[in-house]
């Protein structure tokens, strides 16, 4: 690569990352999912899985059981709090009344950094994100008759441009604390690393 | 998988676990967008996945998640507890190709009153002969093991 590109890579690596540094280390407002905590997705999650665990398929077994209750894998966190397709691809189809409801719910929260900083490196040319590393912690079952999930994210870190093996980019770490609805019982806790980048640019 | 529970006591540390072996088919791919809720082009769009700098689609997040909750489960039994889970993604699994997922107990331990065996855990891929995933897991035993 000429010295001029590689002086010009460095600049937009470094003005990305400058215009998302006011964004780390501020928690951003509560996500609450749109459904509440149900059978119907556990059932999804299990059957993608092929995991016939009973404590997430059979009501009777789970009553009997030390949790006294069907439960969600603990492990579902993110496939819950990932939510509908269209709110993170506001590509994808929902009903305007909904869209615009959704809408009126996020301005009222305030803005999410964690929302911020993806779009930001959107922008910037970095468009792809995927997932790297994913360290959690769950603190208690929970199950259906618990409401919904909420999610309440933190970006903590973003590294310096680097060279990964689909593409140039940064790896940004997300702390996310996940409680549910019924008395706000904290259920886990996670970091996780994504690599935003733009992809066959070593 | 079992739906009875394996006693901590009966637990031994550098005690292997059952391997479990997954193919990852197109139908696998279809059921894993649906039941995760995850519609990142990646994962289900072969040409995005080659914008991306992917040759194909492949397995995320959410399916690690699953997978190596599963693995603990289908050994200990349903009243065990994933307390802790930690894994790092360092190669793609794509459609078409096969896993093994292994483990092996490194830590039997208590804690607040917990009966926790710990355990390092591999995401083989037998079609590139690499370990795609490693990872790391607290598994809460269930109390007397019923």
């Amino acid at each position: 690569m000429q010295t001029q590109d590689v002086k010009a890579q460095d600049a937009r690596a470094q003005d990305a990352r400058a215009a998302i540094m006011p964004y780390l280390n501020r928690r951003g407002p509560i996500h609450y999912t749109q459904l509440e905590i149900n059978k119907a997705q556990i059932w999804n999650f299990a059957e993608a899985i092929e995991d016939g665990n009973p404590m997430y398929w059979d009501e009777d077994f789970a009553r009997r059981s030390r949790f006294g209750r069907l439960i969600s894998p603990p492990q579902m966190t993110l496939a819950w709090s990932l939510g509908c397709w269209w709110v993170k691809h506001n590509i994808w189809w929902a009903p305007d009344y909904v869209l615009e409801r959704f809408q009126r719910d996020l301005d009222t929260q305030g803005e999410d950094p964690y929302a911020k900083v993806n779009e930001i490196l959107d922008a910037k040319g970095y468009p792809f994100d995927v997932g790297v590393e994913r360290e959690e912690e769950f603190l208690a079952p929970y199950g259906p008759g618990d409401g919904r999930m909420i999610a309440h994210r933190t970006v903590v870190d973003i590294s310096q441009e680097k060279s990964a093996r689909v593409g140039r980019g940064f790896f940004i770490s997300t702390v996310v604390e996940y409680r549910v609805e019924r008395n706000e019982t904290l259920v886990g806790r996670s970091k996780h690393v994504m690599l935003k980048y733009r992809a066959h640019d070593k | 998988m079992r739906t009875s529970n394996i006693a901590w006591e009966q637990v031994q540390e550098g005690q292997d676990l059952p391997e479990l072996e997954i193919p990852i088919t197109t139908r696998l791919i279809a059921k894993m967008v649906s039941g995760t809720r995850d519609i990142s082009p990646l994962h289900h769009d072969k040409e995005m996945a080659n914008e991306g700098g992917y040759r194909d689609v492949f397995t995320n997040t959410m399916w690690y998640q699953g997978v190596l909750g599963r693995f603990a489960t289908d050994w200990a039994g349903p009243e065990a507890f994933l307390r802790k889970l930690k894994f790092n993604m360092r190669k793609p699994n794509y459609q078409g190709e096969t896993v093994v997922v292994r483990g092996r107990i490194t830590r039997k331990y208590i804690d607040r009153d917990m009966k926790l065996v710990d355990i390092d855990a591999t995401i083989h891929n037998v079609s590139t002969a690499e370990q795609s995933v490693i990872a790391k897991l607290s598994l809460e035993m269930a109390p007397g093991g019923r």
